[in-house]
């Protein structure tokens, strides 16, 4: 009986080098190198994607080079191995079957890698969208209404070096670009410095046995600018607090915030309705026309209820100058609820709220801390319901509020800051919501250079010698041949969870060139598919108070009827060759 | 029963014909000669085992064989079997009252239950164990609901980790915390906070915070228990993915609001009364009556009704059903039982095997010939081996209806963690073992995978805090029950041969050490353990293309080298050096026995090791942590294991 291995060595004769090479690749000694080679080689790549992540491992392991030159050549072994047993004889079926179905998909494989699209493409929904971003790291330069796309190349771990960037299909660039640092993720670190100009920065401890938190108040900044932190509401500004309202602690009031100005008009069961006050100081009147202790809304209208749950309400006229009067609603247990009918904000620009006595209701609780800074100096106001303090406050001062034990220290106080921000390396398997991943680029023109921090879709904007710039670190972003609009995005939970047990969208696609509009439903399981294109549910991002952005995945896989066809060929030579095989008795065991 | 299946061999068999098909334990004029035999080979068996353990067993043995189908009274032995491990299990509950409260539906988890799988799951997760103080689940968690302050204070919670033991100090009572003392300490609870703040942030905890939070939210999942507030007890008439009203809303205004728009007020006001009993029961008696029980059962259900809330009780009878009679603890006996008499014949079979000529008559199916075989030997051989067949297919179909019972309450194939995985795969291994094991003629094959599959469920059973097995909802991407049950299905099937193969190959590794001289017999295992990797390798294949159409098909590509899928390739690579090793003759039989057993790791690896040691990828459905140094060590001590023997073997052939 010929084995494998007698026929391949009884057709290497050594004299002729040809028959060699062809022996030695049909060989089943290759085979099984290359067996144990791709076993070390794939073992090795899902330890370092464990350890340093996916794209450390693609990058490393199985997007490489030479990992296509095992590949090629397991598919020349296999190919030999089947043509030196040529004329092929009944019991060669199983074998030859087998292995061209290997080798079908690994060409399909081959054709995948060359022409597919692995892509993502979030949408907003009720938003459009036609592009999608594919996983090639790039940095966009944006200057005058133009833009100038640098391709970076990956890196699998922290790098240090310098690379130019050149930007894509020759341009150039208005400035020079170099990269100095990448890092696939880094750790973001802000540092807030004294300054000469700038906004004013205080650092302030938060305590009590509970909590121990330090945050750092930037003046008029957007995201720094007032920070909510447990109950307590701190803000930084150069505008004080004007205070002033006769309520005391034990009684309901109305309260109307204007950004730097708050007033208290206090409501009392045995008051004469309509009732009406003037807030001092301002331009502003108010008339109370009801006042309801169980609110419910009966038909249409607002009507107190001889039982039930509690639901305070007071309905109220707002007057001010120009002739403006507005009708707001105020519910004290709903104090975010909108309070004018239509959910228009107040033309007052005042925030107007119904508290009850002693916090009765939590909702209604507010303590709010200011810092202000006026000429050089720092004091604070405290407002907690009706209670108004204020004083001068010095860097290292401890003051205590009297709400639950909490007490504040000023760590640090800069009448005028900066903020720098920075990266340090970080694990790649952090998923900290700190880090992101990050490069450093130096920018350069006529001799100037300045260095610059980019994290992932964070752009900076730059002003050079008089000439605005824009810079971006991202992903690659790609156009596809449609577009599709998200009409609404929903999540199924599993009852009485918050797991979801399924995820869906309800898109129109729309093709301009090919003049098409659908709608169409994609869920999980269920693509839709479209020239060749199929665009999956991939995942989602829901943020409380934002539209949902559901994620979709899109792909194009040409060699995907190659690697089908392969792997019905290949289990269906593996099943003839083991029906045919000698093993399948004791004797052929036994040899 | 599957007399058609069952292949008749093909090579002549000696039988006198009036024999065939007869059962063994059918009575005949022979019985008296039966039960002398079994004295007989009784003492041929201490012989025997004394001349193991003499170390003289050079007797040249035959591996037993079943010369006739025992299959009609195997059969009836599996249900008599099976009748009786049910009746068992009615008997033992026979106390009412908690019999009645363990089936009331409750919400929880996203999934509507009995609420006797509540509790257990509720006892397992506080407590870490099945049962705390020997107490049934569903009395336990009924005391945690009617006398929270008694338990409240009790050590209900491990806290085993080292330094977390060491912070509680001696307020840990044998490594247990009471929920007030973590609840009610400020110092861990500031350290919970920081923690919380941590992971909020996504950022990587230590394993002491970990333990931490573990031990946080189990004190916070019990005084939920307590406060009434879990689980779900009353429907939402008006939509069923709303959670249920807890007996926490029965008692606030707002949740008396809520269910006085919803129901017919006489009916929650007799729902409140008839609850009443039933809490002073356990608190005064440790049990209520079963009358306030049943009252109180019928109240909720007559709420349901009244809302036309529809609740089948059918399936939930089931869940009951499944979780008293407990198949998988109960199947594991039956295997070993099986095993051990399936030995037995084989010990017996081989003592009498010497006069055997049968050895040429051919390789596949050699023959022993009956009517040459001593009387007593014979039928000893036949008895022992009928029953082991009848406590294997009793084992089996334990096995099977569990699995059945546990996809009928899922609603799914139960393939998606690793406690379902684990009992599947033993499944498998013991229904290649059963089909090989006929077509083949070969009732050795049954012993190894018997092993196999007691070893896995044993393995399930005594390990919850690792393999939880309660039954959980699915995420969103495997609720595709085509492809779980095609892809999954066949992968883990792979992975059943695969066990098979184990255990085989190590039968094999010890014959050879143990009984160099009986080439024959040693090499036909050697080919049950081909057989197996032939079965395997054919799945795994099939299995990993299935995966790739699958993940084309959801996630639009085919292959990814996500770790689930790299690994079940290089498990399969692995096979496939081990049949191409000894398809080149550099693997000699022995070789390909030890070679079988080393490539189980790689499936080790893409079964356990992916989802407990890797923890990356996609498949991070079923990711869990924990156990992975006594895998490793069972892993190390299979190989050293290997290669001890494989030495032994070398040292033999050199010397």
């Amino acid at each position: 009986m010929t084995t494998r291995l007698k026929s391949a060595k009884q057709k290497t004769p050594p004299k002729k080098p040809l028959a060699a090479l062809f022996g030695f690749l049909a060989s089943l000694q290759l085979a099984i190198l290359l067996l144990v080679s791709m076993i070390i080689i794939f073992s090795t790549g899902t330890i370092i994607e464990s350890l340093h992540g996916t794209n450390a491992a693609k990058i490393l392991v199985y997007d490489t080079p030479w990992l296509e030159i095992v590949f090629l050549l397991l598919a020349v072994n296999l190919t030999a191995s089947a043509f030196s047993r040529w004329p092929w004889q009944v019991r060669h079926v199983g074998f030859v079957v087998t292995h061209l179905g290997i080798i079908l998909v690994l060409a399909g494989s081959f054709v995948t890698k060359k022409w597919m699209l692995d892509a993502q493409m979030p949408v907003e929904e009720g938003k459009t969208e036609y592009r999608v971003i594919v996983d090639e790291p790039m940095v966009y330069l944006f200057a005058d209404g133009e833009s100038w796309p640098m391709p970076v190349k990956k890196k699998a771990f922290s790098w240090q070096g310098r690379e130019t960037l050149k930007p894509e299909e020759g341009k150039t660039a208005p400035v020079q670009v170099q990269l100095l640092n990448y890092y696939p993720k880094g750790r973001l670190h802000e540092s807030i410095e004294s300054a000469a100009a700038g906004p004013a920065a205080v650092q302030v401890l938060l305590e009590n046995s509970f909590i121990h938190q330090e945050q750092w108040l930037i003046q008029n900044d957007p995201e720094l600018g007032r920070v909510q932190m447990g109950p307590v509401e701190m803000t930084l500004t150069d505008q004080p607090l004007s205070h002033a309202g006769s309520a005391s602690q034990e009684q309901a009031y109305l309260e109307f915030r204007w950004p730097d100005r708050v007033r208290q008009v206090p409501v009392s069961k045995d008051m004469k309705l309509p009732f009406e006050a003037t807030l001092d100081g301002t331009d502003w009147r108010v008339r109370m026309d009801a006042v309801y202790q169980r609110a419910m809304i009966e038909g249409s209208v607002l009507a107190e209820q001889a039982q039930g749950p509690d639901n305070p309400a007071v309905v109220l006229r707002f007057e001010g100058p120009d002739g403006v009067s507005e009708k707001h609603t105020v519910f004290a247990n709903y104090p975010d609820f909108p309070t004018q009918h239509g959910m228009k904000p107040s033309a007052s620009g005042a925030k107007i709220l119904y508290r009850l006595p002693g916090g009765q209701a939590s909702k209604t609780q507010s303590h709010e801390l200011r810092f202000v800074v006026q000429d050089g100096a720092l004091k604070y106001q405290q407002l907690s319901g009706s209670e108004f303090k204020e004083g001068p406050l010095q860097a290292g001062d401890k003051i205590s509020t009297g709400w639950m034990g909490l007490e504040f220290t000023v760590k640090a106080f800069h009448p005028h800051a900066v903020r720098r921000r920075f990266f340090t390396p970080e694990p790649n398997t952090s998923e900290s919501k700190q880090a992101f991943p990050a490069v450093q680029v130096e920018l350069e023109k006529d001799g100037q250079t300045r260095t610059l921090w980019l994290a992932q879709d964070m752009p900076e904007a730059l002003n050079w010698n008089g000439q605005d710039l824009r810079v971006v670190f991202g992903k690659k972003r790609k156009p596809l041949d449609f577009k599709l609009t998200l009409r609404d995005f929903r999540v199924e939970e599993y009852p009485g969870t918050e797991r979801p047990a399924s995820f869906e969208s309800d898109v129109t696609l729309r093709d301009d060139f090919r003049g098409l509009q659908k709608d169409a439903r994609i869920a999980m399981n269920e693509p839709l598919s479209y020239q060749g294109l199929r665009v999956f549910q991939a995942s989602y991002v829901r943020t409380p108070g934002e539209p949902d952005i559901s994620v979709f995945a899109v792909a194009y896989d040409p060699g995907i009827f190659l690697k089908y066809l392969g792997a019905v060929v290949m289990v269906a030579g593996i099943v003839t060759m083991f029906y045919t095989r000698r093993f399948s008795t004791v004797k052929g065991m036994g040899e | 029963m599957g007399k058609g299946k069952v292949r008749a061999p093909n090579k002549t068999v000696i039988q006198t014909p009036s024999r065939r098909g007869q059962a063994c334990l059918a009575p005949t004029a022979r019985d008296d000669k039966v039960l002398l035999g079994d004295l007989n080979n009784f003492l041929f068996l201490s012989l025997r085992v004394r001349r193991v353990f003499e170390g003289r067993s050079n007797l040249r043995a035959k591996p037993s064989r079943l010369p006739r189908r025992p299959l009609k009274s195997s059969g009836l032995l599996a249900m008599t079997i099976v009748a009786l491990l049910s009746c068992y299990s009615n008997a033992a509950y026979a106390d009412s009252a908690l019999d009645r409260l363990g089936e009331v539906p409750v919400q929880h988890g996203g999934r509507i239950k009995p609420f006797e799988s509540f509790a257990r799951e509720a006892v397992l997760y506080v407590t870490g164990k099945f049962q705390f103080q020997k107490k049934d689940p569903t009395q336990l968690v009924w005391e945690w609901i009617s006398q929270p302050e008694k338990w409240d204070a009790q050590p209900l919670i491990p806290a085993t980790f080292p330094a977390l033991t060491q912070e509680f100090g001696v307020k840990a009572i044998r490594g247990r915390v009471s929920p007030e003392v973590v609840l009610g300490d400020p110092d861990f609870l500031k350290k919970t906070q920081q923690a919380m703040a941590l992971r909020a942030d996504k950022e990587k905890l230590s394993q002491l915070d970990q333990k931490r939070l573990e031990v946080y939210e189990k004190a916070l999942f019990f005084r939920s228990i307590g406060e009434g507030s879990a689980p779900g007890w009353i429907a939402n008439p008006d939509d069923p993915r709303a959670s249920w009203l807890t007996l926490q809303s029965l008692t606030t205004g707002e949740g008396q609001a809520l269910l006085a728009g919803k129901y017919p007020p006489d009916k929650v006001a007799r729902v409140m009364e008839t609850l009443k009993p039933v809490l002073l029961g356990f608190r005064e008696h440790e049990r209520p009556d079963p009358g306030a029980v049943l009252d109180w059962s019928a109240a909720l259900n007559e709420l349901a009704t009244s809302g036309n809330v529809l609740l089948p009780r059918s399936l939930l009878q089931l869940e009951v059903r499944y979780l008293r009679l407990h198949p998988f603890s109960r199947a594991w006996p039956c295997y070993l039982a099986a095993v051990f008499l399936g030995m037995l014949a084989a010990l017996v079979g081989s003592k009498k095997s010497g006069s055997v000529r049968a050895a040429k008559r051919g390789y596949d199916h050699p023959v022993v010939a009956i009517h040459e075989l001593p009387l007593q030997a014979g039928a000893a051989q036949r008895l022992f081996s009928a029953v082991s067949l009848g406590l294997f297919l009793a084992g089996f179909i334990l096995h099977s209806y569990g699995f059945y019972l546990r996809c009928l309450i899922a609603g799914r194939p139960p393939v998606s963690n690793m406690y379902e995985s684990i009992v599947w795969v033993s499944w498998a291994a013991a229904f290649f073992a059963l089909v090989l094991s006929l077509c083949l003629r070969a009732p050795m094959i049954r012993n190894f995978s018997g092993l196999v599959a007691a070893l896995a469920l044993i393995l399930a059973q005594k390990f919850p805090a690792l393999l939880d097995p309660s039954i959980t909802p699915l995420v969103p991407v495997l609720r595709s029950n085509l492809w779980l049950t095609v892809h999954v299905l066949t992968i883990t099937l792979s992975y059943g041969a695969f066990a098979l193969a184990w255990g085989l190959g190590h039968g094999t590794l010890f014959r050879f050490i143990s009984r160099p001289s009986e080439e024959t017999a040693n090499l036909r295992l050697c080919q049950y353990t081909y057989r197996a990797i032939q079965i395997g390798v054919i799945l795994l294949a099939s299995g990993t293309v299935l995966g790739g159409v699958w993940a084309n098909y959801s996630w639009g590509r085919f292959w990814g080298w996500d770790p689930k899928e790299t690994w079940a390739l290089i498990a399969l690579l692995g096979y496939i050096l081990v049949l191409h090793g000894r398809f080149a003759g550099w693997l000699k039989p022995f070789g390909f026995a030890a070679g079988s057993v080393l490539a189980f790791l790689g499936v080790v690896m893409a079964w356990y090791g992916v989802n407990f040691v890797l923890a990356a990828g996609l498949h991070s459905y079923g990711f869990g942590g924990g156990g992975a140094p006594y895998v490793a060590a069972v892993c190390l001590v299979d190989a050293v294991l290997v290669a001890g023997l494989s030495f032994l073997e070398w040292s033999r052939k050199t010397w």
